[in-house]
């Protein structure tokens, strides 16, 4: 074979190793053609990107699905091919004695159907969700949608106000056809009963919907007629909600709808599907001009557009720079720092992959794949001993003239079937997680799918090819191997098999991570259970959360180019919120039903940030970092509003925002888990903090403690909720969390909400209703989800570690059946043959557990370091390590028994 | 005998390269000419396939004495190779024919 030779002969090592595997894989001269081939381009590979690149290229050729193709229909060519075959050697007597091996070892079956079910899917993880998110737009040519954005080389980041530069780019680009903007928002729909819902929806160029090329359903997209300020104003709506908000009405075209403060003329509506440019229901025109803002300042906008017919997406860059060049040399102190950079759309609406992540998604890809063969490396380990207790067949199959070639295609198409219908259940559940996953992502994107798709099948059924391989042909070799011959006479009191060094660390190192996951697992599950976050003194299952906004629609807003923190900056803003939020406020306290209203940036039951202080007059020394406390800004009527009565001192008061003004210490309250823990129980009224700074700072002001509350659920993980409230005027917090209480059913309350809340201002948007007890917290959930992979992988160890020592054990008895039946026969006692036979397994046992038990030290202290508590770290490691031991002992318990029960009478005359 | 568009593609690359249709080359037009980038394996699973259906057959080629490498595999068209290519010409021709690009 001189193609793939020559590969193997030049570079040796990887490459050879996967040439070998080409030339097994596709057999005759066209076979030895086709490695020739990828030799070749191999070695082109290798010239321009690296050896590196140039092998996992040849890697993946491997994983193509029409690579096991072509071998399919090259081996139909071979002479000799038996017609009703499935290729390779095997046939379906094959996959039928296959699925009746894994019914008769139902064990194996579960354990590697379960191991690989999870591992298929899971290796392929990285580069389906890269293929989703990079999947093109639903459009005419959608390759030839680009973004174009500014990045700043200073400080990274992308420069999203780029109104000046849009204009610039429109009117001067030659290598686009068209170039177009457009901007999200949420937006108050009013019904014609006055009923508010908030759609999102964009504000975009009508060059826009020349570039997607998407036609209306009815009447007309934007026009640039559209865009000139005074022109009338109108909105071309989705046809979801042209379904659900006007009922599909054929007539609706002219009619004019409310959004926000002023009505709009209804002059199209767009197809199914048509949501652009993330998931919106309406578009309204872009009547922005670079004469209303300073350069550098205006709206967030998103560019993109479509490349001009034989332009390149290099040539649209080369122009782009030309331009960018000339505008940093004309406008310095803006554009000095900025690059223009042109890429594909949907790579630019999640941010843009550089070279740097194009690597770390690669290096994750095959960190996935090498965790698929450990987790395949075990499964053969579980094979081979399964395939140990066979030798005896397999031999005797050989003595009747069967081919190696031949015993090992038998042993491939079981491990075969059992990876292909392991990675058939992992996709299934793989779909049903993906939907659940994308539910619960806080964007949506109308073009991503994370579902299973056709290639992902492909990929996933060639993946567990490759398991099969690593699974079932490389224990085959090792069954087939010198030892047979041996094994068929019978004389010998071993066969020539062995459990290699590599199973034999696989398993020392697997009970060793069961150990570490299982101490890191009890300790934080102790540290939930009995140190868990007090039970709040609310009922929260009464009370409505919302949050209260007002879009960012604002002229004011895009003038001054501001950051959300900075919007309460703008008085005309902050007056116009203060307003919102007293009138809303004086609204729900006439309305029936309504018990209480609590305002504030945080609401208990959500995660709460976290700050350092310190007491006044303490002086706790040298390294003295400062208490760590859970912070919050409420207005006034907060506790109030939440039915929770101050504990001692007082509660928040019209006096206190004036001091928050001035220049007086301000009032602050806290709460009794402060009082314990950060003043050990002495009166906290009138005793003084502050926050801790970093020592070349200026310190900020005293703030005076004015009075204690309950535990109000700022600490959803631990009972370290120490907090602190500062009080707020209604302007000062932006965007508000509202929580009413209503007692039953909090939640039907909503659109009676959002009623009150156009009355009060027609753009006023009330988003996230939930039930308070339901209300989002990322602590929350982060821990959920990381203890909940805690426990799968604790699980998945323990699982794996336990079936490769009950593999072991099983090789080790039925390996030695015949010695075990002659050492019975001359009166060895059942523990001594116990001892000869168990030996291997409990030291591997025993070192695992060593190995775990140092691992769980090292955990064990980093949670210490981190301030979780957990139970003494001695008697957890030795409760871990009795635990793993008896799991040992149990998985070994039906092998030792089965080799106690040996008769000498039968292991003499067996075989 | 209806013709996927690679088989096609294929097809013709084999015609315009003539005594030069081998794999690497067929992959290399197809590239350049028709800007279809294709796998090694997918080219050769589309000849494979053509040579089955007996559009297109191949004869080992040895390279000039005295030049070292191995033989390979050259494709031509056969005669149902042409008909076939012919009738998917034919049949894209008809449904053109009326149609008015706007």
């Amino acid at each position: 074979m001189a193609g793939c030779g020559a590969a193997v002969s030049r570079s040796g090592g990887a490459v050879g190793r996967l040439s070998r595997l080409f030339r097994l894989l596709l057999p005759g001269d066209l076979g030895a053609e086709v490695c020739d081939l990828l030799d070749q381009r191999h070695d082109e590979r290798r010239a321009r990107f690296g050896a590196t690149a140039a092998w996992f290229w040849l890697a993946a050729h491997l994983l193509h699905p029409q690579t096991w193709v072509l071998a399919l229909l090259l081996r139909r060519r071979q002479p000799g091919h038996r017609s009703g075959g499935l290729g390779f050697g095997f046939s379906w007597l094959d996959v039928k004695l296959g699925l009746r091996m894994l019914r008769r070892n139902p064990g194996l079956t579960i354990v590697a159907a379960f191991a690989l079910s999870i591992g298929i899917p899971a290796s392929l993880i990285p580069i389906h969700g890269i293929a989703a998110m990079g999947a093109p737009l639903p459009f005419d040519e959608a390759d030839r949608i680009v973004g174009i954005r500014n990045r700043n080389v200073a400080d990274r980041r992308v420069e999203v106000r780029s109104l000046h530069d849009f204009f610039v780019w429109r009117d001067e680009l030659a290598t686009f056809a068209a170039v177009g903007a457009t901007r999200s928002e949420a937006y108050n729909v009013i019904s014609e009963d006055g009923r508010a819902t908030p759609v999102p929806g964009a504000e975009i160029t009508a060059s826009g919907f020349r570039i997607l090329r998407t036609p209306p359903l009815m009447g007309r997209v934007l026009l640039e007629s559209d865009e000139v300020p005074g022109a009338p104003d109108v909105v071309v709506l989705s046809q979801q909600l042209w379904q659900s908000r006007l009922g599909g009405d054929p007539d609706v075209l002219g009619k004019t709808i409310g959004i926000g403060t002023k009505p709009h003329e209804v002059v199209g509506v767009m197809p199914e599907g048509f949501l652009f440019p993330w998931h919106d229901h309406l578009w309204l025109p872009i009547r922005y001009r670079p004469t209303d803002f300073e350069r550098g300042r205006g709206p967030a906008l998103t560019v993109f557009g479509r490349l001009a017919d034989g332009a390149s997406i290099d040539d649209a860059q080369l122009e782009l720079e030309t331009v960018g060049a000339r505008l940093a040399s004309e406008y310095p102190d803006t554009h000095g720092q900025l690059r223009p950079q042109v890429m594909g759309y949907t790579e630019m609406a999640w941010g843009g992959f550089d070279g740097l992540d194009r690597a770390e998604t690669f290096f994750t890809q095959m960190v996935a794949f090498a965790l698929l063969m450990i987790v395949c490396g075990n499964v053969g380990t579980l094979i081979l001993a399964r395939t140990a207790s066979r030798s005896g067949e397999i031999a005797v199959r050989t003595a009747l003239g069967a081919s190696r070639r031949r015993i090992i295609s038998q042993l491939f198409a079981e491990a075969l079937v059992l990876a292909v219908g392991s990675a058939g259940l992992g996709l299934f559940l793989a779909d049903f997680v993906a939907a659940r996953f994308q539910r619960a992502l806080p964007f949506d994107a109308f073009w991503l799918d994370f579902g299973v798709k056709p290639w992902t099948v492909a990929v996933a059924l060639s993946v567990a090819a490759l398991c099969a391989v690593v699974a079932g042909v490389l224990p085959a070799l090792r069954a087939t191997g010198r030892g047979l011959g041996v094994t068929l006479q019978g004389t010998a009191a071993r066969s020539g098999m062995r459990f290699g060094r590599a199973s034999t660390l696989l398993i020392v190192a697997e009970v060793a991570m069961a150990v570490g996951f299982l101490t890191l697992g009890g300790t934080l599950t102790y540290a939930l259970v009995e140190n868990g976050p007090p039970a709040s003194e609310i009922d929260s299952d009464e009370y409505l959360m919302v949050e209260l906004s007002i879009p960012w629609t604002d002229r004011v807003v895009a003038q001054h180019g501001l950051d959300v923190p900075a919007f309460l900056e703008v008085p005309e803003l902050r007056e116009r919120l203060m307003a919102v939020v007293t009138r809303l406020r004086d609204r729900l306290s006439t309305e029936p039903g309504v018990r209480g209203v609590a305002m504030g940036s945080r609401l208990p039951e959500m995660d709460h940030p976290a700050g350092r202080v310190e007491i006044e007059g303490e002086d706790r020394g040298e390294g003295f970092e400062g208490y760590r406390v859970r912070l919050a800004t409420v207005d006034v009527g907060f506790f109030d509003g939440l039915g929770q009565g101050v504990l001692n001192g007082r509660g928040f008061d019209t006096r206190d925002l004036a001091a928050t003004l001035g220049p007086d210490p301000t009032a602050v309250i806290v709460n009794t888990a402060f009082v314990e823990r950060v003043l050990d129980g002495r009166n906290p009224i009138g005793r003084r903090v502050r926050y801790v700074v970093r020592e070349d700072r200026e310190p900020g002001p005293w703030y005076e403690i004015v009075g204690v509350v309950g535990h109000l659920g700022m600490n959803a993980l631990t009972s370290r909720d120490e907090g602190m409230y500062h009080p707020a005027a209604p302007g000062d917090l932006y965007p508000v969390w509202m929580a009413i209480r209503l007692g039953e059913d909090p939640l039907a309350f909503v659109s009676r909400l959002r009623r009150i809340a156009s009355e009060v201002d027609p753009e006023a948007l009330i988003r996230n209703p939930r039930v308070l007890s339901d209300a989002p917290n990322i602590d929350k959930t982060v821990n959920l989800y990381s203890y909940m992979l805690l426990v799968f992988l604790c699980g998945l160890t323990m699982l794996l570690s336990g079936a490769g020592l009950y593999a072991l054990m099983s090789f080790t008895v039925s390996q030695r059946t015949r010695e075990i039946g002659i050492r019975t026969a001359l009166g060895a006692r059942p523990e001594r043959i116990l001892i000869a036979i168990a030996r291997r397994v409990f030291l591997q046992l025993v070192v695992g557990i060593a190995v775990g038990a140092v691992v769980g030290s090292v955990l064990l202290y980093s949670l210490r370091e981190a301030n979780i508590p957990g139970p003494d770290p001695a008697l957890t490691l030795m409760a871990c390590s009795a635990f793993m031991l008896l799991v040992g002992v149990l998985a070994c318990l039906e092998p030792t028994l089965r080799a106690l029960r040996i008769q000498p009478v039968v292991a003499l005359n067996e075989r | 005998m209806s013709l996927g568009e690679l088989q096609q593609l294929a097809m013709l690359a084999v015609v315009r390269l003539g005594s030069g249709a081998y794999g690497a080359a067929i992959q290399d037009e197809l590239a350049n000419v028709a800007s279809r980038r294709v796998s090694v394996a997918t080219v050769y699973v589309t000849l494979v396939r053509l040579e089955e259906r007996g559009l297109v057959r191949s004869k080992e080629e040895r390279p000039p004495d005295g030049r070292g490498g191995r033989a390979r595999r050259v494709f031509e068209l056969t005669p149902s190779g042409w008909d076939a290519l012919g009738e998917a010409r034919a049949t894209a021709e008809r449904i053109w024919r009326g149609v008015v690009q706007p």
